[in-house]
């Protein structure tokens, strides 16, 4: 600071550019300047802009004081006249030291705090995102921090020789007003529109102050936010949120914004209004609640709760409300969470169904009444035998699987391969089923078919037991429910579909700029008009193009009426292009919609495709019109009889019914009647007068103009006057003589069928389509025992009498004869009313109406029982026979080896006998020789004689059908045979090792036992290897409920894998060197089979036999 | 190994030894060979494959059906895989016990010149050398 008045420095300067140098080099504390009026505005503007203060003395001619006088005291602190510079000094020492008193005694006071200060200010100022300008008020910048610079685009120097009209864009309307309003206040807050450097200009919020520097001069400090950004975010928001309002006002369906922690109604749109008749006023005082039914009211607590809970869509589903005038409806709800009003809220869209409701819920009725019938016609049966492991099928299931009875065989792992891998963990444990762990199922799967078709099936099934209870089979019913399946699927679908306002299938959403080009189009419209368009593309397209031509006019009057009302909703119908030159008619809600300045922006429109509701009108239109035809064309006698005169007017009924003229009075009328009747008649009617009736009704003959009578009814309406006094009456005579003549008939015929069906023993029934109804005569109640005070059955009665095993057959015949038309014929079981099974003979055929739809079927019943029963019995007996003609196939098979082993066995040393009869008859051989020819004769007729013998025993074992059963021990056998082949057993050095410690002895036939164990042991001797003894190993194991018997020898062995099959043949043998006769493995086996065991073989040569018997315990 | 024009093989030795007497009585000089095992008489058939005998003389063989080991058809299974120029010295006669009809098998083994019924008798081989006779007058096998 230069405190030396001394010192100074002189500078000229031509143009203001240099100043700002001059000053920063020298930072004066007074400059005195040459003050003339053309040159020295710059100058000052330049001093004005430095960052410090200055104390500014011009040096002028007395003739401008004025015009300096006007620039103190902000821009200038003192003048001084051309021609009296000797006051000069004084001057500024003056100003000098005004200004140290003042600062030194500020500085020291507060020296640290202006400091900390200074420090505070000038952090903030270098660090601030907004900003900050200090400028002499309304004059040049004089400080700016890099914020500033940054958003100008501008240095701080460059900053500095900026004029504010620079930066502020002078076409801003605001900017006039925002520079009042600081005039008038010292500070404002505004918007204005400011100019980088380059010229792109950008929307800022201002807030400017002007304050007093310590000398008392105005300054301003101004502080700038770049809100370009978050204008244009506004914008948006706002443009959203009026698109979203729009869309919730002019929404049509009703929809409500309300508090999830109060219930409190938020908001209403005018659907609304209009479905529930509260004004919108009514609706911001109510709660949720108040739209419910009382009595529905204790469980809303729990659905409300769900609805806070949930986060965002939640579906209450359809839900009964009242109206202001306590009118139930039914509403769809949709509801999404959003914050409204800074509140926790859904919005809700509800969808009056509460007529679609009504329709539905008839219609329930009604497929409830059908669904006994239906669900029946498709039932399949099947029966799995838990012992043979063999599965049965109905037809129905084949036809399910789509197989064929005559090539297939259904088996349970072809029916586990057609299960869906989605549903074969369900069916995995197959074993629970075999052994009976299940105890019944009822469920739901699919299959997948070798053709790729897939069906869902819905099974149950349960086990049969026997008198033990022990389960036999596995049985039950399947079911075809794919297109169950499938429309649940579908109905799922639409649903999901039908969710959401904007993606909604029945409604349509568009906008259009105001050239009526689409910008916008929800899925449902592209769906119905994309096709009009080649590309399938509708943005950019005029909205005319998928209007009928004849409704484009309309539709462009609408239209330009929605612009010039922006806001205003204009409904109109148009007829839009659909595909094959039809039409679909349209109902549409236009709005124009603007932006902030109220300036129409586009089109909305929202749309619903109402042909079928306009069909439907022009349908009823229809009916009406027929309707009055029809009641033009009413053939009934119409007539209007004023009681005083006796006239009458008559329809033209009247001559077509009777043939008369139409100018008839009463006594003509009187004259017609039968005159049986007449006086009947008169007096009745005559009585209705007098006694103040105010209808009359009657049945009589009238007589036509051939003479004929007529059976009519009569029904009139008297009408009085104020004294009630009867004046006319007005009625119809309605010609029932065909009817009558039918009731008679039907009478009769009814009568007669009676006789007949008794006669007959006959029965008949009838079915309706219409309402399901059956209608049984007395012999049908009496055929299944239903006594008739009960009434006549419904169709599940009916069913439910059929017997189980035929119910399948029987209604499948029903199903076919309804829906194929002709005539049906059955025999099946039923069990009566009190529990008798019976055999019916049934028979049914379909009668239509002149339109060939089915009326209704009827048909015949008739006991059958005892022909059944014949009949069952002769099948009964067919069955048998097939089971002797197996049994002596059997026998014949037996028969045909004995043939084979008489033809070998037998042959062989027959053969061997006559040859050698014959060497020794004709050769004349040698002693030696001759003696060798008759040994190997004598051997060979030893031969034949064992044959024959073991044929004996064979034949003998085969006829025995069963013997005594007694406790036959095991080791007591083995010891018997060891006994009686002692002698074999030591020569051969035998061993028999037996263990029958798990099962000593059994239940069984002594001889056989014995006999089996005999040749087990002596063929493993028989066949033992050369050079081993021979070891028997016999033990006796328990294993599953089975008794095993294992007989193990170290012998010969026998290659299996040739020869088998042939093991337990007749004489077969499988080694040259030992002397076998191929009977005992025979014997064995045949034995083994007689006490109820089964025998098999494992061998290996030269390593030993085994044989395993097996027993059921 | 002596030359031998008639094998029989069975193992029933009684027939073997008609077989033997009644075959030497109608050839007298005849070389007999006898298998009782149908193993041994088909390794004899094999063999001659090796054999330095080139002489083509036919080979008469009269074979059983019902063996325990092997039976006669496959026996006639195993020779038709042997080398063809060994298979046509054979003259095969079937010879059974029974009194089947074996037309089947005739037509299965159509190189089986006949099936005869047991025991094998005079008529029999007057037969077989009748036929025998008959192909050295044609100068092919009949």
């Amino acid at each position: 600071m230069n405190d030396n008045l001394s010192e100074f420095e002189v500078c000229e300067l031509d143009s203001p550019e240099g100043m700002f140098g001059v000053l920063q080099k020298h930072r004066p504390q007074v400059v005195l300047m040459d003050f003339t009026s053309e040159s020295s505005g710059g100058f000052l503007e330049a001093i004005e802009n430095f960052e410090q203060e200055l104390q500014v003395v011009l040096i002028i001619d007395p003739t401008m004081e004025n015009e300096v006088l006007h620039l103190m005291p902000q821009r200038v602190t003192d003048y001084i006249f051309r021609d009296r510079l000797k006051k000069l000094p004084i001057m500024v020492e003056q100003l000098l030291v005004k200004k140290d008193t003042g600062g030194k005694k500020f500085q020291e006071d507060t020296q640290s705090e202006i400091k900390e200060n200074q420090e505070r200010y000038q952090s903030v100022f270098e660090n601030s995102p907004d900003g900050i300008l200090l400028t002499v008020t309304g004059g040049n910048i004089l400080a700016a921090n890099p914020a500033a610079c940054r958003m100008f685009n501008m240095s701080k120097s460059e900053l500095f020789l900026a004029r504010q009209t620079e930066i502020y864009d002078l076409q801003d309307s605001r900017l006039l007003p925002a520079i009042r309003k600081r005039e008038k206040h010292g500070k404002v807050n505004a918007r204005l529109k400011l100019i980088r450097k380059g010229g792109e200009k950008f929307e800022g919020e201002i807030t400017s102050a002007v304050f007093k520097t310590a000398n008392g001069e105005k300054r301003t400090s101004t502080i700038i936010r770049d809100i370009s950004e978050k204008q244009k975010a506004e914008k948006e928001l706002r443009k959203s949120e009026e698109n979203y309002r729009n869309l919730f006002q002019y929404n049509p369906l009703p929809s409500l914004i309300f508090d999830l922690d109060t219930f409190e109604i938020l908001q209403v749109n005018e659907g609304m209004v209009n479905l529930y008749g509260y004004t919108k006023e009514e609706f911001l005082k109510m709660r949720i609640p108040q739209l419910r039914p009382p009595e529905a009211r204790t469980k809303l607590q729990e659905e409300l709760q769900k609805a806070r809970t949930e986060r965002g869509q939640f579906f209450p589903g359809v839900i009964n409300h009242i109206t202001k005038s306590k009118k139930l409806i039914k509403v769809d709800i949709h509801t999404h969470r959003l914050e409204f009003q800074k509140r926790n809220c859904r919005v809700a869209v509800l969808n009056d169904v509460t007529e679609k409701e009504a329709l539905f819920d008839e219609l329930q009725e009604k497929k409830d009444k059908l669904a006994a019938a239906q669900s029946l016609a498709k039932l399949g049966y099947w029966e799995l035998d838990l012992d043979t492991d063999k599965l049965l099928w109905s037809e129905q299931v084949y036809k399910i699987w789509e197989k064929k009875r005559t090539d297939f065989t259904p088996t349970t792992e072809y029916f586990v391969k057609t299960i869906h891998p989605d549903f074969k963990e369900m069916f995995a444990d197959q074993t629970a089923i075999s052994q009976g762990e299940v105890i019944k199922h009822d469920i739901e799967y699919k299959i997948i078919l070798e053709n790729g078709k897939t069906k869902w099936i819905r099974g149950k099934g349960s086990f049969r037991r026997n008198k033990e209870g022990k389960p036999v089979s596995f049985g039950g019913i399947l079911q075809d429910i794919t297109n169950q399946k499938e429309a649940q699927e579908k109905l799922r679908l639409n649903e999901v579909r039908q969710r959401g306002i904007l993606m909604s299938q029945t409604n349509y959403l568009i906008r259009t700029d105001l050239e009526g080009r689409y910008t916008y189009c929800n899925e449902k419209f592209q769906d119905d008009f994309r096709w009009i368009h080649h590309d399938k593309e509708l943005m950019g397209r005029d909205a005319l193009s998928t209007t009928k031509p004849y409704h484009r006019e309309k539709v462009k009057d609408v239209f330009l009426k929605c612009i010039q009302n922006p806001n205003q909703i204009f409904q109109v119908e148009i007829d839009k292009l659909h595909e094959k030159d039809k039409k679909k008619t349209t109902l549409w809600d236009m709005v124009c919609l603007t932006d902030q300045w109220g300036m129409p922006v586009e089109v909305q429109c929202v749309g619903i495709d109402i042909t079928q509701r306009v069909e439907a009108e022009k349908a009823l239109l229809d009916s009406n019109a027929r309707y009055e035809i029809i009641s033009k064309a009413t053939s009934d006698a119409i007539y209007d009889w004023d009681c005083s005169t006796g006239k009458m007017e008559w329809s033209d009924g009247f001559k077509k019914l009777f043939g008369y003229e139409l100018d008839c009075d009463i006594d003509f009328w009187l004259q017609k009647l039968h005159p049986d009747e007449k006086q009947k008649i008169e007096e009745s009617l005559q009585e209705a007068l007098d006694d103040n009736f105010d209808t009359w009704t009657a049945e009589y003959r009238f007589r036509r103009s051939n003479g004929e009578y007529a059976v009519v009814e009569e029904r009139g309406t008297i009408l009085k006057n104020e004294q009630q006094v009867p004046e006319r009456m007005v009625g119809a005579i309605k010609d029932v003589t065909e009817k009558k003549k039918n009731e008679e008939k039907l009478k009769r015929n009814e009568a007669n069928l009676r006789t007949a069906q008794k006669i007959a023993e006959l029965g008949y029934w009838q079915f309706h389509v219409r309402d399901c109804r059956v209608f049984w005569s007395d012999y049908t109640f009496k055929i299944h025992e239903r006594k008739e005070e009960e009434g006549q059955p419904k169709l599940e009665e009916t069913l439910a009498m059929v017997h189980w095993e035929d119910v399948e057959m029987y209604t499948q015949k029903f199903q076919a004869t309804l829906e194929e038309g002709g005539e049906h014929e059955l025999e099946h079981r039923i069990v009566t009313a009190q529990g008798k099974v019976k055999w019916l003979h049934h028979r049914g055929k379909t009668i239509y109406d002149s339109e060939g739809r089915p009326v209704r079927m009827e048909g015949t019943v008739q006991d059958i029982t005892k022909r059944k029963i014949a009949d069952l019995k002769l099948l009964q007996l067919n069955k048998e026979l097939e089971i002797y003609t197996k049994e002596l196939i059997a026998a014949n098979k037996g028969l045909e080896q004995f043939s084979y082993i008489v033809s070998h066995n037998l042959r062989s040393p027959v053969a061997n006998i006559s040859g050698l009869a014959e060497l020794i008859q004709n050769g004349d051989y040698e002693q030696e020789i001759k003696n060798k020819f008759l040994a190997e004769l004598y051997s060979n007729v030893k031969r034949l004689d064992n044959v024959i013998i073991d044929l004996n025993s064979t034949l003998k074992l085969k006829k025995k059908i069963s013997e005594k059963k007694e406790k036959v021990n095991f080791e007591q056998i083995v010891n018997d045979i060891k006994e009686s082949i002692r002698d074999q057993i030591q020569k051969e050095k035998v061993k028999v090792e037996t263990n029958f410690e798990e099962v000593a002895e059994m239940n069984t036939v002594m001889s056989y036992m014995h006999s089996i164990f005999y040749n087990l042991i002596s063929n493993s001797i028989k066949y033992r290897r050369p050079d081993v003894p021979p070891g028997i190993k016999i033990t006796s194991e328990k294993r599953n409920d089975k008794l095993l018997l294992i007989f193990e020898d170290n012998g010969l062995g026998i290659d299996l894998s040739k020869k088998g099959d042939q093991v337990f043949g007749l004489y077969k043998r499988f080694h040259n060197h030992v002397d076998g006769k191929g009977v005992g493995l025979f014997m064995v086996k045949t034995q083994v089979e007689t006490i109820g065991g089964k025998i098999s073989v494992s061998s290996e040569p030269d390593k030993g036999t085994q044989f395993v018997l097996q027993f059921n315990i | 190994m002596s030359l031998k024009n008639y094998v029989v093989i069975d193992d029933d030795p009684t027939n073997n030894l008609i077989c033997e007497f009644v075959i030497k009585k109608k050839v007298p000089g005849a070389e007999v060979g006898i298998y009782n095992d149908p193993e041994a008489g088909l390794s004899f058939v094999e063999k001659l494959e090796t054999s330095t005998e080139n002489e083509s003389f036919p080979i008469v063989l009269f074979l059983d059906i019902n063996m325990p080991s092997m039976t006669g058809w496959e026996f006639l299974d195993a020779f038709k895989k042997i080398d063809p120029e060994i298979q046509k010295r054979f003259r095969i006669y079937m010879l059974s016990s029974s009194v089947e009809d074996f037309s089947e098998q005739a037509i299965i083994y159509p190189f089986v010149k006949n099936f005869l019924s047991k025991p094998l008798s005079k008529d029999h081989m007057d037969m077989v050398v009748g036929n025998l006779a008959d192909e050295k007058a044609n100068n092919r096998p009949v």
